[in-house]
């Protein structure tokens, strides 16, 4: 289900990007050319990341990076099923709230 | 540009095997009963450095067995378990299970989980058998609950911790991920991370490869600081970390609300920070850089090529004369003395310890010793003995053939020893030493010596001698024949009588040889020599028409004009020479090589009596050259492999030379009919 952060124009196609099943630093130039580029995409951008099951640190720290730009210059941008481990990642990482991907939850895990 | 982690794993698993090499002599060292804290905390640091790294790469398995292991290793080096035989040897099968579980990692091959489990159950079952309580409260997954099971005295635990993270900036180059580390962190305890983006730039300008981000993070619960700062450890090159304690209100305690426990704070603080930099201190103060062999060949290659250019020169203003001749000549000579100590200054950059292959002989000669019911102390002596890294791979297969021996059939059983009036354990000694320009290693062992007169008998029936009477030298020479064993029976470990030929067949072919002497009830000695390097060697330059050879100097007998009355010729076996009253075969090269020689027959030119295999055969060559120091060029790489050549190396003229394999043209020779073996010494 996406999370939009914003409503996609519906005029206009929105930018797909699609994250791979295993995003790490290993292909990260890739991924960061894509996001350069859809920071001028006009309709928007969709991450596509239902497929993601291996996400590092280096990828996130980049989405990251898009999401606060994407802000300022007021780029949509949603997510198209984020994967659980996307969304397990962001959390543990504390960066659920700046991927626009849950509303911050400040403690994970269970007590012992 | 991407990054190939890769390169990562690769140090990982070098420095997790050499981790496991060093917990493992350190586990040979200790005695049941014994409490050697130095070694305990050792083998330790061995295990908790391969769970870290581990732990950073994701792999799981390797990191459960581990930790087993290590709160096994807590328990000993707590004083809250005795040292005792059976912890050794579980303990030592872990070491081996550890090693396989990285090699299938390494391959790419699963793990199969059985024996971990097993050695796991094993481990916590004597974890619990030294328990003098319950045995209740081993928990695998913990340390300090072990401890606290087992009775030792523990400090009270706050109620959580605070960590300070801003990792350096090329931290994910390093291979390192934060995720991972948060991963662990979450398993001690509910994770409350804060990041901080401060410093992250813009999309354009940011380089995704480096760290821009920094983390506050909150592990709540009762867990050890050690817990927590071993989670760390592995990237404590590459980040800032400060880990204090958290209230009971989930703060960090500071001077404001709890002066007392801010001294302890900030001493936890100072512990952390110095304990977490110590792997760096280390790893400054050692003094050795991993680089890999092939940039070092590059390297030896290029100042290979620099000292032929300089040998060129030295030639070309030899023979200038005058002041400018003199400064020139002056020029040159520096140039060579300085092109040479480079030479060897690149070529010790191949050199390394002995202990590399020394350092497996404890556990082997451990096991050994207990599987065949003897005792046996092995002495290892010159092991920072620096030798070349490829004589150091091959010589591992020889030594253990050698060792395996002495144990089996050398040292005798410890009651057949107390009859004979000796020590109950028998003694193995193994040294390395530089002599005369070599490497020599050395085994000997205090057992029953060589059986000279068996080991005749059986040669004599097996028809590999003649009825003459030998030396016992000469006899005990005979057990490198291929074929012959004097042992009685046969066991998984040696008498099958193959191996001492192949033994002196693998030294032969480092260039090296091999001896042994023998004493009757006193013991065997075997000797080896070895050249430090195969990179380089002193040859001896022939002619034989308009080409250059080189023969290994190490192979030269004796060169000589032969006296026309001493050369016979066999039917259909060629040429032989009677040299010092032994037929010995002529090979004439230009046959071998389809070229062209001046001397047509052994009175026209001279011959190099050269050895291979205890076997001596003659080469007609035009003249001798001269005898240098060469560098070997593989002709395999640089152009194709040739029968009866083992490389090439370029003369100071420029000019190419051919460098002879002695062992492949005896077999040629033979194959030629040449090598009659009854007219062979």
């Amino acid at each position: 289900m996406p999370i939009p952060t914003k409503a996609a124009s519906p005029n206009q196609a929105m930018t797909v990007i699609t994250l791979m099943p295993e995003q790490t630093i290993r292909d990260i130039d890739t991924l960061h050319a894509e996001l350069l580029a859809g920071l001028d995409a006009k309709a928007g951008v969709r991450l596509a990341a239902a497929e993601l099951v291996q996400v590092d640190t280096a990828t996130v720290q980049l989405l990251c990076a898009f999401m606060l730009e994407s802000r300022q210059r007021e780029v949509e941008v949603e997510w198209d099923t984020p994967s659980e481990t996307l969304l397990l990642t962001a959390r543990l990482l504390g960066v659920s709230e700046v991927l626009a991907l849950e509303r911050p939850s400040s403690v994970i895990g269970l007590a012992p | 540009m991407s990054l190939d982690l890769k390169q990562f794993q690769t140090t990982f698993f070098e420095e997790s095997f050499e981790a496991l090499d060093g917990m493992e002599l350190a586990l040979l060292e200790l005695r049941p009963g014994e409490i050697d804290a130095e070694c305990v905390n050792t083998i330790f640091r061995a295990a908790h450095s391969i769970k870290g790294g581990a732990g950073m790469f994701g792999f799981a398995e390797v990191t459960s067995f581990t930790h087993a292991a290590e709160t096994y290793l807590d328990a000993l080096r707590g004083g809250c378990l005795p040292v005792s035989q059976p912890g050794i040897d579980a303990l030592l099968k872990s070491v081996d299970l550890l090693r396989s579980m990285l090699s299938s990692v390494q391959q790419g091959h699963a793990i199969d989980a059985q024996p971990a489990t097993a050695l796991q159950s094993e481990l916590e079952r004597l974890l619990h058998a030294s328990d003098p309580q319950d045995g209740a409260g081993v928990e695998s997954g913990r340390r300090a609950p072990a401890a606290a099971g087992l009775g030792c005295a523990a400090k009270p635990q706050p109620c959580g911790w605070r960590i300070e993270f801003k990792p350096h900036a090329a931290l994910f180059q390093q291979g390192n991920d934060p995720v991972r580390l948060f991963g662990e962190l979450q398993r001690l305890g509910a994770l409350e991370p804060s990041v901080e983006l401060g410093h992250l730039p813009t999309l354009a300008t940011m380089n995704s490869e480096l760290c821009y981000l920094a983390w506050d993070l909150k592990v709540h619960g009762e867990s050890a600081q050690a817990d927590v700062e071993e989670i760390f450890e592995w990237v404590a090159d590459d980040c800032q970390v400060v880990i204090q304690a958290l209230d009971p209100a989930g703060a960090a305690q500071s001077s404001q609300s709890a002066p007392l426990a801010t001294a302890e704070c900030a001493a936890n603080s100072i512990a952390s920070r110095q304990e977490i930099s110590a792997p760096q201190a280390r790893q400054g103060e050692s003094g050795s850089i991993r680089v890999g062999i092939e940039k070092i060949d590059e390297l030896i290659n290029k100042v290979s090529e620099l000292v032929i250019t300089q040998s060129m020169l030295t030639e070309l203003g030899g023979g200038g004369g005058g002041t400018g001749g003199n400064l020139l000549q002056t020029g040159l000579e520096r140039l060579e003395r300085n092109t040479r100590d480079l030479q060897e200054s690149v070529m010790r950059m191949r050199m390394l310890p002995i202990n590399v292959v020394f350092s497996r002989f404890p556990r082997m000669v451990h096991d050994l010793s207990r599987t065949l019911g003897k005792q046996v102390d092995l002495v290892l002596r010159g092991e920072q003995t620096e030798l070349d890294k490829t004589v150091l791979e091959k010589i591992g297969d020889p030594l253990v053939h050698l060792l395996r021996n002495a144990i089996d059939h050398g040292i005798e059983a410890p009651e057949t020893r107390r009859r004979l009036g000796k020590p109950e354990a028998g003694c193995l000694k193994l040294e390395a030493f530089h002599k005369s320009g070599s490497i020599t290693i050395r085994l000997s062992d205090d057992g029953s010596g060589l059986d000279c007169k068996k080991i005749l008998t059986k040669a004599k029936s097996a028809g590999l001698v003649g009825d003459e009477e030998l030396s016992d030298e000469a006899t005990c020479d005979l057990i490198f024949l291929p074929g012959l064993s004097t042992a009685e029976k046969t066991t998984d470990l040696s008498g099958r009588g193959v191996g001492m030929d192949v033994v002196r067949k693998n030294i032969r072919a480092l260039g090296g040889s091999i001896e042994v002497s023998s004493e009757p009830g006193r013991g065997t000695t075997f000797s080896i020599s070895l050249p430090l390097t195969l990179a380089i060697m002193d040859g001896q330059s022939v002619a034989l028409g308009d080409e250059s050879y080189i023969i290994p100097l190490v192979s030269i007998v004796e060169s000589l004009q032969p006296k026309p009355e001493l050369v016979e010729t066999v039917a259909k076996r060629g040429e032989v020479f009677l040299f010092r009253g032994v037929y010995v075969p002529i090979l004439h090269l230009d046959e071998v090589f389809a070229t062209r020689s001046k001397a047509r027959s052994p009175g026209e030119g001279l011959i190099v009596i050269v050895e291979s295999e205890g076997r001596r055969f003659g080469i007609l060559v035009d003249e001798l050259l001269g005898q240098q120091q060469i560098v070997i060029k593989s002709l395999e790489q640089n152009y194709r492999k040739v029968e009866g050549i083992s490389g090439a190396t370029i003369l100071s003229g420029g000019s190419v030379a051919l460098i002879l394999d002695i062992p492949e043209l005896l077999r040629i020779a033979h194959e030629r009919g040449a090598a009659d073996r009854q007219c062979i010494g």
